[in-house]
């Protein structure tokens, strides 16, 4: 498990949310983000996007399985990396 | 399968010919239990490829349109398309609820959208929109109708509707619709106005039963001058017709030859012919057909989008953009003309018996001057960027004048003290479109600093007539000796005060009406931006002291008829 920060003003929105799931799909195992304890489908850009991620707001990715840990950092580093 | 025409209302003009996109008005679908639930399912399976495929050559197609950016909406709409969280719960409704597919996804599709709606942040509330649009998709192709993507269609294609909504009509590339064709709306309805901003033939009331009969892919006409629709023309009417659009292309082109000339009548007076805008994305047109300037920006397109009401921040950026585009020419911004046809949802305007004698407008403005006061704020801020008039419409009497002037320097006030820059002494106008300004236009000129003719609802008010109802609309004429009457009366009593007149209704482009208006001493004529290079010739053609001989004759006449005759022309 590895922790990320919303960098982007807008917030999580559907363009980054659509890059996440496009990576998770590739995925094997089960992924998830939590905030404050709500889990959801990385692989759901509706159940991404119903977190409502600001900016500024923490989050912690979990993959599952094989190559998890290589998931969970290309996934932070798309969520860190969009700051417009 | 012989040929078949029905006499409608032109409402933008030209002739167009191409093959028939019939859009069926979407029906919500019924609670319907499925037979086959397997089969459903299959369905359903196939109906999400067909939307993938849909979606994906739209995203590809509107790169080229729209730019990538613009297009990467139809990429997420694909990733939303195929999200689990929804479409489980469209399994869900065929297999546990036993619905059919088409239900099972309209449930599917309100219930994630409620979800979305209840979020805090506006971006996510948006993205409801979103989810409704892709379900609507996925109904369609259930209900077996087909695809109407109107920003990607087929060369040279007529859309034919009940009705179509301003947003659809935006999205209408002119390079591939020929013509547009309804059931229902007028010259003024909004869709007419986007019709002739892009230049597209368009035609009104082709009847229900004529709707019913058309058929999917069949060639037809749209004659916007005429006012007729032709479906699968002969050979002699389809010679005549490229005749007839041989010879207004030969016009078309003598037109353009006017756009970047100065505007001046036979008798060397200078006039000025500006543009009427909508949005910031019609400069682009406004400044290839030489506008001296915007006569009139329709403010209250900003408020028609979107679930809440425009921040400062959106309009300042929007009237900023059109104030810069514009270098020093003037940009004439209309303060909310809202009410009226022109329902708002952001705003949460109640209902009334008979809106457009009720709270629209001004009248609305200085109700809630919380609301007004962010427009104001705005147009002051980006008075900084170009030349801008403020213009304020509905004006009946001229203690609405002081209260506006009031609002205005309060406005004034709390931005000095913010210390946020602004120009000083913007002129301020008023619409003349209620009779009694116009009747008491010698009052009004003393509080203003320029007026504007709105013919369309002068017309309106004077004759009692609604514009949109076809029992009365033959009485609705800006021929009308009563019409006449007030815009002169106006135009008089603006000079007799030193100050400018214009106007911005649909009589300022009638070809008809443009000698007793110059005749009158009308200084500015605001348009359709594709009019300009048109009515520039015309108005070069036309001696003003020669027009001004006539005005007296025409306003002794007793009917919209005869000053017709006078005027020595056919009602177009």
């Amino acid at each position: 498990m590895v922790e990320a920060v919303v960098r982007s003003k807008n917030g999580l929105h559907a363009r980054p949310a659509g890059m996440v799931v496009e990576q998770a799909v590739r995925h094997g195992g089960e992924v998830v983000l939590i905030k404050e304890g709500i889990r959801c489908n990385a692989k759901s850009i509706l159940n991404i996007m119903g977190l409502g991620l600001a900016q500024g707001d923490r989050i912690a990715i979990a993959a599952e399985g094989e190559g998890g840990l290589r998931t969970e950092n290309l996934l932070k580093s798309i969520i860190e990396g969009i700051e417009e | 399968m012989r040929e078949s025409r029905v006499e409608a209302i032109g409402v933008s003009p030209g002739i167009g010919k191409g093959n028939l996109l019939v859009l069926l008005p979407g029906k919500v679908p019924e609670k319907v239990p499925c037979v086959n639930p397997d089969e459903e399912l299959q369905r359903l399976e196939k109906a999400l490829t067909q939307a993938g495929w849909e979606l994906e050559s739209l995203h590809r197609e509107g790169r080229g349109r729209l730019g990538e950016e613009k297009a990467a909406v139809f990429a997420a709409h694909r990733m939303i398309l195929e999200d689990p969280l929804w479409t489980e719960r469209m399994r869900e409704g065929i297999l546990g609820s036993g619905w059919d597919g088409a239900y099972a996804v309209h449930v599917a599709a309100e219930e994630t959208a409620g979800e979305f709606q209840r979020m805090e942040n506006p971006y996510f509330q948006e993205r409801a929109a979103d989810i409704l649009d892709i379900g609507n998709r996925l109904v369609r192709i259930l209900q077996g109708r087909p695809a109407a993507d109107l920003a990607v269609m087929e060369r040279d294609t007529v859309v034919v509707a009940w009705d179509l909504a301003p947003s659809d009509a935006a999205l209408l590339d002119p390079e591939k619709v020929k013509g547009i064709a309804t059931v229902q709306g007028g010259k003024t309805s909004h869709t007419a106005i986007i019709a002739r901003t892009l230049g597209i033939p368009m035609v009104a009331g082709i009847g229900a039963a004529f709707f019913e009969s058309l058929v999917q892919g069949e060639e037809a006409i749209v004659d916007g001058a005429g006012g007729r629709l032709i479906r699968m023309p002969d050979r002699e009417t389809r010679r005549r017709y490229a005749e007839a659009a041989r010879v207004l292309e030969e016009e078309a082109r003598k037109d353009r030859e006017w756009t970047g000339r100065p505007t001046r009548t036979k008798d060397g007076k200078r006039l000025e012919i500006a543009a009427n805008i909508a949005s910031p994305q019609d400069l682009e047109q406004v400044l290839a057909n030489g506008a001296d300037g915007i006569g009139l920006f329709r403010s209250e397109f900003l408020y028609m989008e979107g679930t809440t009401p425009p921040s400062e921040e959106v309009q300042y950026q929007a009237y900023r953009k059109v104030l810069e585009g514009m270098g020093d020419r003037p940009v004439v911004v209309r303060t909310m003309d809202i009410g009226g046809d022109k329902e708002v949802a952001c705003l949460g305007m109640e209902r009334e018996e008979n809106p457009f004698l009720g709270c629209r407008a001004v009248r609305y403005c200085l109700k809630n001057p919380e609301v007004f006061k962010v427009q104001l704020r705005a147009l002051l801020r980006a008075s900084c960027h170009g030349n801008l008039k403020i213009l304020v419409p509905m004006v009946a009497s001229a203690e609405e004048v002081r209260q506006v002037k009031t609002v205005l320097s309060e406005v004034e006030a709390a931005l000095q003290e913010e210390g946020i820059p602004f120009r000083k002494g913007i002129p301020l106008g008023i619409m003349i479109e209620v009779p009694a300004a116009a009747l008491c236009s010698d009052i009004l000129a003393r509080e203003v600093d320029f007026f504007s003719i709105g013919t369309n609802d002068l017309v309106q008010y004077t004759l009692a007539a609604d514009r949109m109802n076809p029992k009365v609309s033959h009485l609705y004429s800006h021929y009308h000796p009563s019409v006449l009457r007030l815009v002169g009366t106006a135009i008089r009593n603006g000079h007799q005060a030193g100050i400018t007149v214009g106007m911005c209704g649909a009589a300022a482009e009638d070809p008809g009406l443009l000698g007793v208006l110059a005749g009158m001493g009308l200084d500015e004529f605001s348009i359709s931006p594709t009019r300009i290079p048109g009515t520039r010739r015309r108005l070069s053609e036309i001696h003003t002291r020669k027009a001004a001989d006539q005005v007296e004759r025409i306003l002794e006449q007793d009917t919209a008829e005869a000053v017709l005759e006078v005027l020595g022309k056919e009602r177009a």
